[in-house]
């Protein structure tokens, strides 16, 4: 087994995994559901099986335990019952602790994976507990990695003289029509007439369609004591070759002719097999054969229709890609980014007609490029929404609520590193629901409320943003404890007057908890400020929102990529800055006149917009010019307006990671590379509100 | 009667001849019926022969007794006689089947019209 071998199916495994979890679930809302008890079979088969062929024995054996019982509730001999559910989850579990493990060493977790099985076997209702059960038989058809059925074409043409050897090509036959399903056609034009009939002869040579989820390979077997004496051959069937419609079909579908009329016409008509015989372009025999094969096909996709569109082969649309070569190829495009950029600068300083021609085509084909790089990057969020039903449900019960997980926008998508690191801030707020938000039964219905909370986790496009929430109807922020435990621990004077928003937001200042007890769920005072440290790595922001009694939405507001960013380059003396054009609304020019000197307040059609002069800010030498522009930025706490000497223009921004020597400058988020060499340092616009705002006068 | 012996029983009946074949038509028994075949269909010299093969008898049959009922076939046909089954056990449609002698259109490349002694 290579390395790729293994890690393809690690990576496969644990995305059955995933839906394994899903579907027991929803099992235990809808035990009897055959579509779902049929999804857990084919997860824990096909881990079993492919476990087998890439040498994972001890998931293999583990899972066949649990495929085992899943066939009995398949067939109705035994009910999907909460116990055997959750004994499932346990064992899904152990399956996923197995999987990083190298096989020779699996042998560790042994006693605990048979201490799983008890569980399972204890859980199973109505029938007693047995022993483990028989392994597979070796010679049974190992599946391939998806499960599906493949179709091959064969033809079996023994040599005359088989019958002498012993040998009886019938079986064979059979051996094959055991491997799955088989049409055969025995090609009989080489029989002679009976004064020339040797008995012992064979005259009879075969073409074949076979149908089945063993492989190539268990087909070779087949034949394998015949293979010195006969001529064979075995080829796949791609299922395209009979994936056209038919022109009579299609006119029927299209309204444009009755099918009726199509039939008759049809009749009436030579078919076209009889047509290829009297024109001597094929035997009557090789017809047959190839109408033989059609029908075989068409059965089977008439099969596999029937089985629902899970069963449906799955179109080598996608293709599984190392995510380090897609981080490769946006790194790629991001220098291209970086070049093509010097290439217009170039272009438009050399005053050279044919250069600015090539370099605009250079700019929209990486235009394209970069789009099309970025969006392979883009994952839905929903698999990691998935994963919380999970955590809801386990952290509930322990803590003797009862709350339930509803997600909306799972087709969201944002990008994957920012996906990854999505997942502990997400964790940290949907416990803190659960332990600090969601009453217990009891104290929910004594105020009216369903016995059961509800946690609505959603994703949402907002511009080049991705909004987050993580909404509960339990009993919302307690304004005066958060209050009272800022003042303990100095976060606010006495006599501090704050806005109800503004006391929700000091639980995100570092360490402060309000919780009475520690439990094993939260409480420790770590997590909502680490949730604030994650999302400033992401460059996204958080805000809270709470109604007492009624529940608490906390909102994530997070950028579709930190690959690449659209950008507003702008230039103070000799400096380069890049504001996010994802915050930018406007520009407008500033007079000295019109500067207001340390009021920082400018008149924009009637409303004042509050500004920072950026030269001061960053302490850059040289006298402001005359009339300088104004960057208006939209900003969690409003318009803000960004003094700038002058606007260079719109600029794609490869986002650099900083030094560490720039790292604790908060109002920056990163840097880039122009096309000229310089770098531009990329404003992060909330902090600069929030410093400018918390600046003493 | 050994019971992997075949016997031949031939039943006359004005033009049409009947051969029984009670027991196996398999290797090691076809050239018995191959004879008594070619004996009704080639050598009879009657051009309007009606030969009928019951099966009512047969125990079990390989490929070389399939091969020699395509070939009594197509060599009755070709003379202008007909030759046909009867009374077939009921596994022999399927056994035919499996073997992919028993289709609706046949690969006999002598058939006349739709004829084919694997029809259904």
């Amino acid at each position: 087994m290579t390395d790729a071998n293994a890690s393809a199916y690690r990576e496969e495994a644990r995305e059955l995994l995933a839906e394994l979890e899903v579907s027991l679930l929803e099992l235990e809302d809808r035990p009897a559901d055959s579509d779902l008890i049929g999804r857990v079979f084919r997860a824990l088969h096909t881990i079993k099986g492919s476990g087998a062929m890439f040498g994972f024995e001890a998931i293999a054996a583990f899972a066949h335990e649990i495929e085992t019982v899943f066939d009995q509730v398949r067939s109705g001999a035994i009910a999907a019952t909460p116990a055997l559910v959750e004994a499932t989850l346990a064992a899904r579990d152990h399956i996923q602790a197995l999987l990083p493990i190298p096989a020779d060493r699996a042998a560790a977790l042994a006693p605990e994976g048979e201490r799983v099985l008890e569980r399972l076997r204890q859980a199973l209702p109505s029938v007693e507990a047995s022993g483990p059960s028989p392994q597979p038989e070796s010679s049974e058809p190992t599946p391939d990695l998806a499960g599906e059925s493949r179709s091959f074409r064969i033809h079996f043409s023994p040599n005359p003289d088989i019958l002498l050897l012993g040998v009886n090509p019938l079986l064979v036959l059979r051996e094959l029509g055991s491997l799955g399903d088989l049409s055969v056609v025995a090609h009989l034009d080489k029989i002679p007439m009976l004064d020339a009939f040797d008995p012992e002869q064979c005259y009879t040579y075969w073409d074949a369609v076979l149908t089945t989820s063993a492989g190539e390979n268990a087909i070779h077997d087949g034949f394998i004591f015949v293979e010195d004496c006969a001529r064979i051959t075995v080829s796949p069937i791609a299922e395209a070759e009979n994936g056209a419609p038919r022109l009579g079909d299609l006119l029927v579908s299209r309204g444009d002719a009755a099918s009726e009329d199509v039939e008759r016409c049809l009749e009436s008509r030579p078919l076209l097999g009889e047509l290829l015989v009297e024109a001597g372009v094929v035997s009557q025999d090789k017809v047959d054969a190839a109408l033989v094969e059609q029908q075989h096909m068409a059965a089977l996709r008439e099969k596999r229709g029937e089985a629902g569109p899970e069963k449906k082969p799955v179109e080598a649309a996608s293709i599984r890609v190392p995510a380090a070569k897609l981080d490769s190829l946006v790194n790629i495009v991001g220098e291209l980014v970086t070049v093509q950029a010097r290439l217009s600068s170039y272009a438009l300083s050399s005053g050279d007609a044919e250069v600015a021609f090539i370099s605009e085509e250079v700019e929209r084909l990486t235009e394209m490029l970069r789009e099309n790089s970025m969006s392979i990057r883009m994952l839905p969020v929903g698999e990691t929404f998935a994963r919380f039903r999970r955590m809801v449900r386990d952290l509930s019960s322990s803590l003797g609520k009862r709350a339930e997980l509803i997600t909306s926008g799972n087709d969201t998508e944002l990008d994957k590193t920012v996906i990854e690191q999505l997942s502990d801030p997400l964790v940290h707020i949907i416990r803190n629901a659960v332990d600090h938000g969601i009453e217990t039964p009891e104290d929910r219905l004594a105020k009216g409320k369903p016995a059961a909370g509800r946690i609505h986790l959603s994703a949402a496009h907002a511009g080049a943003f991705v909004l987050i929430r993580v909404s509960d109807d339990g009993t919302g922020l307690n304004r005066e404890a958060i209050r009272a435990r800022a003042l303990e621990r100095g976060l606010i004077r006495p006599d501090a007057v704050l806005t109800d928003d503004q006391v929700d937001q000091l639980i995100l200042a570092p360490g402060f908890s309000t919780a009475a007890r520690v439990t094993e769920v939260s409480g420790r005072g770590v997590g909502m400020d680490v949730v604030q440290r994650n999302l400033d790595a992401l460059r996204g922001s958080l805000t809270i929102a709470s109604a007492p009694g009624h529940g608490t939405t906390v909102t994530l507001k997070i950028p579709l990529t930190l690959a690449i960013i659209d950008g507003l380059l702008v230039e103070i003396g000799d400096a380069r800055f890049v504001v996010p054009l994802s915050h930018v609304s406007g520009c407008l020019e500033l007079s000295r006149e019109e500067d207001s000197g340390r009021q920082s307040l400018l008149s924009v059609r009637g409303e004042l917009l509050p500004y920072i002069v950026l030269r001061e800010r960053f302490h850059i030498r040289g006298e402001r010019p005359p009339i300088e522009q104004v960057i208006i930025a939209d900003t969690l706490g409003g318009q803000f307006g960004f003094v700038v000497d002058r606007v260079i223009g719109d600029h794609h921004t490869v986002i650099k990671k900083l030094g560490r020597l720039y790292r604790d400058i908060d109002e920056v988020s990163g840097a880039t590379i122009l096309g000229d060499g310089a770098v531009a340092l990329i404003l992060d616009v909330e902090k600069l509100v929030a410093a400018a705002c918390s600046a003493p006068a | 009667m050994d019971s992997n012996e075949t016997q031949i029983r031939v039943e006359e009946d004005g033009p049409r001849r009947t051969i029984h074949v009670n027991g196996p038509l398999d290797l090691p028994n076809t050239e018995t019926v191959r004879q008594a075949l070619l004996e009704s269909v080639v050598r009879s010299g009657d051009a309007s022969l009606d030969t009928l093969v019951g099966l009512a008898g047969l125990t079990r049959i390989d490929l070389s007794g399939l091969q020699l009922l395509c070939s009594s076939h197509r060599t009755a046909i070709s003379r202008g006689n007909s030759l046909r089954l009867a009374d077939p056990p009921a596994w022999f449609q399927e056994f035919c089947s499996a073997a992919g002698f028993a289709r609706s259109r046949s690969t006999c490349p002598h058939r006349r019209g739709d004829e084919c002694i694997w029809s259904a």
